[in-house]
């Protein structure tokens, strides 16, 4: 056979490079940059307007030191606990009975339990900010009804992440199932079949072929699902502004309002730091299952 | 063909990209930086440039607060483009120090200083920093008190004595006792909103208050006047006279449409909030100045809400912008007929700081709303015997933070006010590494 001669590949080397090119010139303006800057800014102390001071690692030391970070950080873990042990499953479920040949009306009830993921979390969370309302709140309504004492869902410390936590697992939710769902319908059918045909019923067909040949599928909605967890900002800053008293405040807030709101932006970079540290954990440890479950 | 795509591709991304850099036409505007409602004031503004035939256009950008208004300017300096910074913004105090620190803003001392005995006392006290001056006020927000007057018959109990705290408190336990504890006297925001406004622009500063001592240090957790407004609010928050709501939530107006809440304390805006939102309860509602402390005996602190010109370099907009602040505080005629038809758009309108419009026989006209009682008449009455604001500084946005937080877990219930105070006090040190 003959050889491309040099120039040619050369230049197919070069339009590979300038079709990526917009990509990594994007990358580098907009992820690459600041990420390297916010490390640096880490390491300073800066309100954005006047004279950066040098303070070396004074920022991480005073995280350590710093409840509220804490605090923070213990209710992301919560936030993203909550959502694993309730959207998953239900996710799960649905899509199953979603995929289940005797299901009917299929399409209509896709189309209603997709509509919270295509609506604003804004515009959710004011109206769960009117459900959770202490006075004049459904919920509560509901529990008067039924002889209970009213909660004080939004205003107190003890019960200000339910709600939190709920409109995360309502928008959440849908995008997962249809994930789980395009997994459930590349299932291969005879397998089923087979497990019919030796007597297995549902629960046995549930766990011993549906779980194991999506497994890939849910151990990556899992990744994810940890990581839109601790990013979580719009539900806490809607619903209960992350009070009272920071119960309900979620790390990346906490971040936010160091930098937008106290204008401290070494310290909120810190913040990141520590926090995408945290991620790097938990992403390996993720990674490090998958791999033994896909067996790679 | 390969190429050719490639190449226009990257030449458009290219251009893309610099084309966000495109500096608007700014020519012919006076724009602004502001938030909260600012309509009303452009329609003034703007009003004065066509009379001026200026040809400019005044242009209000909006935004969500004070501190994403900082956000702006941070953001606008930061990537270099000096030339998209407005005339003018709106700002709070704090903010106000760190940009004159990073030289931002504009020493309008010159230009205001002749002016300055027109305007009601310490009318620039918060526009002043290291002795210069740095912004333009529009207006003072007293402090009141807006009553329900049905309430007050309905129960057979005399407003006036809600004249000192004492009194205030002793009316909340009559209005709980006589309505088996559905009328609250007042009403308490689970969020940030307990420390900005019933204590650091309420109490506070009536109780004779500090935060800081005069060298930056914390005496929060040790200043009997901060123990004072503490102890007074604690009071009613313990005996059940405050009702958990949302400030300006639909919520807290449904309550008192329902005549569940008695009184609203703290900053005259609430006259337009009660305007705008509870127009049914027309003549229901009356106001007075804020109760005092017996044992300090000032009014209520006035805050300032201001325009600070920036630093762009353009002297003659400068100029321009202040003569236009100088036109709303003291051109009677036009500031009299721009508050009527605000009013006659259910708009905001503020009322004047300087002694001469406060004593034009408009601001002592009756109004409908409260019953044919003169609100403007009240404020004026509201600016006598000021109690002095809370001395800020560098400190006070992180500051403002911590207390908050506190403040929110005493509030829910989940700490009570000694350990309150002493997590406060012990925050602010480690913290913002004071002594």
């Amino acid at each position: 056979m003959k050889a491309r001669p040099h120039s040619a590949r050369k230049n197919e080397v070069m339009h590979a490079y300038l079709f990526i090119s917009p990509f990594f010139l994007l990358f580098i303006i907009f992820q690459l940059y600041p990420l390297v800057w916010s490390f640096i800014l880490g390491f300073y102390k800066w309100n954005g307007l006047t004279q950066k001071i040098f303070v070396g690692l004074d920022n991480y030391r005073m995280l350590l030191n710093d409840g509220q970070f804490w605090t923070t950080m213990y209710n992301t873990l919560w936030y993203a606990v909550a959502n694993i042990l309730i959207t998953l499953p239900l996710s799960v479920l649905l899509g199953v009975l979603l995929c289940s040949p005797l299901m009917r009306g299929g399409r209509v009830f896709k189309t209603v339990l997709v509509l919270p993921y295509v609506t604003s979390t804004v515009a959710a969370g004011i109206i769960f900010s009117m459900l959770f309302s202490s006075h004049i709140g459904v919920i509560n309504g509901m529990l008067k009804a039924l002889g209970l004492n009213p909660v004080g869902w939004l205003n107190t410390m003890e019960w200000s992440k339910y709600p939190v936590a709920l409109l995360s697992i309502w928008r959440n939710t849908p995008w997962y199932m249809l994930i789980i769902m395009s997994a459930l319908l590349g299932v291969d059918a005879h397998l089923y079949e087979a497990a019919r045909i030796d007597g297995a019923n549902a629960w046995q067909r549930l766990v011993k072929i549906t779980l194991p040949c999506i497994m890939p599928v849910l151990m990556f909605s899992l990744i994810n699902l940890t990581i839109d967890s601790v990013r979580i900002f719009t539900e806490p800053y809607v619903l209960t502004a992350g009070g009272p008293g920071a119960s309900s405040m979620s790390a990346i807030q906490y971040l936010y309002t160091n930098a937008f709101e106290t204008f401290k932006l070494g310290y909120a970079s810190a913040v990141g730091y520590v926090l995408t540290f945290f991620l790097i954990i938990v992403s390996v440890f993720y990674f490090k299952s998958l791999r033994q479950q896909s067996g790679v | 063909m390969k190429r050719f795509l490639a190449i226009a591709l990257t030449l458009v991304l290219a251009f893309g990209t610099l084309g966000m850099h495109a500096v608007a036409e700014t020519e012919d505007k006076l724009t602004i930086w502001s938030y909260g409602t600012p309509e009303y004031m452009r329609i003034y503004f703007q009003r004065y440039l066509d009379r001026e035939n200026t040809g400019l256009t005044a242009e209000m950008a909006n935004y969500s607060g004070e501190a994403e208004v900082r956000q702006q300017i941070m953001m606008t300096v930061n990537a270099g483009a000096m030339d998209d910074l407005p005339t003018a913004i709106s700002t709070f105090p704090v903010s106000m120090q760190v940009l004159v620190e990073a030289g931002l803003l504009a020493d309008i001392t010159d230009y205001v200083t002749p002016y300055i005995d027109q305007f009601v006392e310490g009318a620039f006290d918060q526009a002043t920093y290291n002795g210069r001056i740095y912004g333009m006020p529009y207006t003072l927000q007293p402090k009141m008190m807006f009553y329900n007057q049905e309430i007050f018959d309905r129960y057979e109990i005399d407003p006036e004595r809600m004249s000192t705290f004492k009194g205030y408190i002793e009316v909340g336990r009559e209005l709980l006792e006589k309505s088996e504890g559905k009328v609250k006297l007042s009403y308490v925001d689970p969020s940030s909103y307990t420390w900005r406004y019933w204590f650091r622009r309420g109490l506070m500063p009536q109780a004779n208050a500090r935060i800081w001592d005069e060298n930056g240090n914390v005496v929060f957790d040790t200043d009997p006047g901060t123990r004072l407004a503490m102890e007074t609010f604690n009071t009613m928050l313990t005996e059940g006279m405050l009702m958990n709501v949302g400030i300006f939530s639909a919520e807290q107006y449904e309550a008192a449409r329902q005549g569940e809440i008695a009184t609203y304390y703290i900053e005259s805006f609430w006259d337009t909030f009660l305007r705008g939102n509870l127009q049914d309860m027309s003549g229901a509602w009356r106001c007075m100045p804020a109760p005092v402390f017996d044992e300090v005996g000032t009014a209520g602190a006035q805050v300032i809400a201001m325009y600070c010109p920036v630093n762009t370099g353009d002297e003659e907009k400068t100029k321009l912008f202040v003569d236009m602040l100088l036109d709303f505080n003291l051109n009677a005629a036009e500031r009299n007929q721009w508050t009527e038809d605000m009013l006659a758009m259910d708009y905001a309108t503020e009322h004047p700081i300087t002694k001469e419009l406060q004593a034009d026989p408009y601001w002592t006209e009756a109004s409908d709303f409260y019953g044919g009682q003169s609100y403007r008449q009240m404020v004026t009455k509201s600016f006598e015997n000021p109690s002095e604001n809370l001395p800020v500084n560098l400190n006070d946005a992180e500051a403002d933070t911590i207390i908050s937080s506190e403040m929110e877990k005493w509030v829910s219930g989940a700490q009570d006010m000694e350990t309150t105070i002493e997590a406060i006090g012990r925050e602010l040190r480690t913290r913002l590494n004071l002594q």
